[in-house]
């Protein structure tokens, strides 16, 4: 057993199908033992430079106490899908619980910008990809 | 005030672009810190050598390291020049 942060990137017309991808993930993870300590979704966020000419994507972020094997299994199902446009994972020395800078900076932000928000959890836009500025 | 600053000149003397407000400690260094991490950028996107951003030698290491694995999560860019 081993400690993995795994961060993933869908493709952002594929939002709805993120919840059935963490699923998969954990299910591989759980059935061989392991266990998941973090799991953020970063949601649909801008990407810096266009990545198979999507300009956003949508970000999961998973820190994982798991075999090697279910490891694998994972990265198998990263590389054979065709909605993730990439992944990394990352040996970690200890579980990782507390929330990463990308959600404590994007909470922040939406503090600034609106403080009376309701403090609800981001949730998946079901729209296709259709980007809020212009394309060119 | 005006001799605080005279001091600071002084003792910075080259390495006076040094990123400001976020400074790196040993526990923020990370990929997914990207405020943090865009302080050690230049405006084109490139990394700061450690000559500019006067931290020591390890945590260099450690943002530049930091700095690539963004790039590759494009939460930060390699260049300012990307076709968009």
């Amino acid at each position: 057993m081993r400690h993995y942060e795994i961060v993933f990137l869908v493709v952002p017309n594929r939002g709805e199908q993120v919840s059935s991808m963490i699923e998969k993930y954990t299910q591989l993870v759980e059935e061989d033992g392991g266990k998941v300590h973090r799991l953020e979704e970063w949601g649909r966020r801008e990407l810096a430079y266009p990545i198979q000419n999507y300009n956003q994507a949508y970000y999961v972020l998973m820190n994982i106490e798991s075999s090697l094997e279910a490891l694998r299994q994972i990265e198998k199902a990263f590389r054979f899908s065709d909605h993730i446009l990439r992944n990394l994972v990352i040996k970690k020395d200890a579980a990782e619980t507390e929330p990463s800078f990308v959600l404590l900076e994007k909470k922040e932000a939406t503090e600034s910008e609106k403080p009376v928000a309701t403090p609800a959890k981001e949730t998946p836009v079901n729209e296709s990809a259709t980007p809020k500025k212009p394309k060119e | 005030m005006k001799n605080k600053q005279n001091n600071r000149r002084k003792h910075n003397n080259f390495r006076n672009r040094i990123p400001e407000p976020p400074r790196a400690t040993d526990s923020n260094i990370d990929y997914k810190n990207i405020s943090l991490l865009k302080g050690y950028t230049s405006e084109t996107g490139g990394i700061l050598c450690g000559r500019m951003t006067k931290i020591t030698a390890k945590k260099q290491r450690q943002i530049s390291a930091a700095i690539k694995r963004a790039r590759y999560l494009a939460l930060l860019p390699y260049s300012h020049r990307h076709m968009s």
